[in-house]
């Protein structure tokens, strides 16, 4: 089944995710009860079945699938779509998550679930930054596993600072981010990372001031590196 | 305060220098682009370049318009179709220069709003317009649920005269209602619905709102200088009001009413 929220299932969405912190265990029973409660949603066609996923590799581009096969990329802007999405993937995202602390996997920003307008938050959606990372790359996963390696329920550093652009989060820049954090040999996040000098805030920071005055989207990995200051020789 | 120095000499360039719509041309989803740069003086070796992007989204793509080489003011459709949300798009005007091997961009303009065909750009499709029987004045605007409300003494219709029927109500009335959004849009303790605000943003940066004055709105920075909110203020009350012409129609009532004494 595959559904988009009415403005009232919307509503009782956040509501739901108003209790993360406080019964948690009621919130993952109340998500999948709302994304079933056909008064909440209106039914779109196709069908999706739900999966034990971990990575965000992997949901990226089952929800790639699921999307295009069912012809609703035209729904991918709408947030009532990937808060229902969110809340039907919800329960099987969270036990598929190895970590034992219900409340960490849930996470207490109601952003992670619950997409709004305020589109400073966006890349926090859990269900949703995948699948724009994979498809806005260009489907591509090579150039931006920095932002598809890691965990779904634990995005981590690399993501929030790198998604949390849209000048970072595709092409060139995309691919530098993942050429200096990503390791595919253990196909991970490289260990310290998040350790300045050369770390994700720092790349923010650099790219942040080169903003108004380098057309830097233009530029190729390679001619990026040779931008790069001395402080991310560690990661080059 | 925070202040930006533009050490490389970028000019920003006027808002009414670019436009962008998106039509629809044998059922392909089109964007017009339409700029004009003659009176910059840039160097005619420049790149023009255009980012669009689905506001909300990853989803951007990036468009060569070629050189500015002939010096006119130029036109471009360009094939969005493949752009999955292109309900919300938005664009950015970049003109490069390549020096000492750096794309250095030498002029840009930054949250270019396209329209669509129908659109319907004035402001009451956006402030919510309310009679409201209790009112002691003729308008009133009100944050209700932390949205902002132009509500209008209702009596016998007056509402629906003055609103749609009254000829000088608009042009007295919107700047000032305008002015009081944007009151709102700045205050760090008022009561705001994200929602409208994020759509007030919007508006407010269509009508040349600096991105400055933007990030202090989104800050909740209580420090704020008052002479320079003033002076935004009026700014964008000026952008409005010459935007929809209102001294034009207010010309045209004296007009009339000359004509018909």
């Amino acid at each position: 089944m595959l559904g988009v929220f009415n403005e009232k299932g919307q509503e009782h969405w956040l509501n739901v995710l108003s209790e993360t912190q406080t019964n948690p265990e009621r919130v993952l029973v109340n998500a999948t009860n709302l994304a079933m409660n056909e008064k909440m949603f209106v039914k779109l066609p196709g069908t999706m079945d739900l999966r034990p996923l971990t990575r965000r590799l992997d949901l990226a581009k089952y929800l790639d699938l699921v999307i295009t096969s069912n012809d609703l990329l035209p729904l991918t802007g709408d947030n009532k779509f990937w808060n229902w999405m969110a809340a039907r993937w919800m329960q099987i995202l969270v036990e598929s998550d190895p970590r034992k602390n219900l409340k960490r996997k849930i996470g207490k920003e109601v952003e992670r679930w619950a997409l709004s307008s305020n589109t400073l938050n966006y890349h926090r959606h859990l269900v949703s930054s995948p699948f724009f990372a994979f498809v806005d790359n260009e489907r591509n996963a090579d150039k931006a596993m920095c932002l598809l390696s890691t965990p779904i329920c634990e995005p981590g550093e690399v993501v929030e600072k790198i998604a949390g652009k849209k000048a970072f989060s595709t092409g060139s820049v995309c691919e530098l981010a993942t050429h200096l954090y990503y390791d595919p040999v253990s196909d991970g996040i490289k260990p310290g990372v998040t350790v300045p000098p050369g770390h994700p805030k720092g790349f923010s920071r650099f790219f942040g001031q080169l903003d108004n005055n380098v057309d830097y989207q233009s530029m190729t990995k390679e001619q990026l590196i040779s931008i790069l200051p001395n402080s991310f020789d560690k990661w080059k | 305060m925070k202040s930006a120095v533009n050490l490389t000499g970028r000019v920003d360039f006027p808002r009414e220098n670019v436009a962008a719509q998106v039509t629809f041309d044998g059922g392909v989803q089109k964007m017009a682009v339409e700029w004009d740069l003659t009176t910059l003086n840039l160097p005619k070796d420049c790149e023009i370049k255009l980012d669009v992007w689905a506001s909300g989204t990853y989803e951007m793509k990036r468009f060569f318009l070629g050189l500015l080489s002939s010096g006119k003011g130029k036109e471009e459709d360009i094939d969005v179709s493949e752009m999955r949300n292109s309900e919300h798009l938005k664009c950015r005007f970049v003109v490069t220069k390549v020096q000492s091997g750096l794309p250095m961009i030498v002029a840009q303009l930054d949250q270019i709003s396209v329209s669509r065909l129908g659109d319907d750009d004035d402001l009451t499709s956006i402030l919510k317009i309310v009679p409201d029987p209790d009112l002691t004045s003729v308008w009133d605007l009100r944050i209700v649920d932390g949205d902002p409300e132009l509500r209008i003494k209702e009596k016998d219709g007056m509402s629906s005269y003055l609103k749609s029927e009254a000829p000088l109500f608009n042009p007295l009335v919107l700047p000032e209602a305008l002015g009081k959004v944007f009151d709102w849009f700045i205050a760090s303790d008022d009561e705001k619905n994200m929602d409208s605000f994020e759509e007030w943003k919007l508006v407010f940066r269509e009508l040349g709102c600096d991105e400055e004055i933007i990030t202090i709105a989104e800050s909740d920075n209580s420090e704020i200088d008052t002479d320079l909110l003033v002076m935004e203020r009026r700014k964008i009350q000026a952008s409005f009001v010459s935007r929809h012409s209102f001294f034009d129609s207010i010309e045209s009532q004296m007009e009339n009413a000359r004509s018909a004494e």
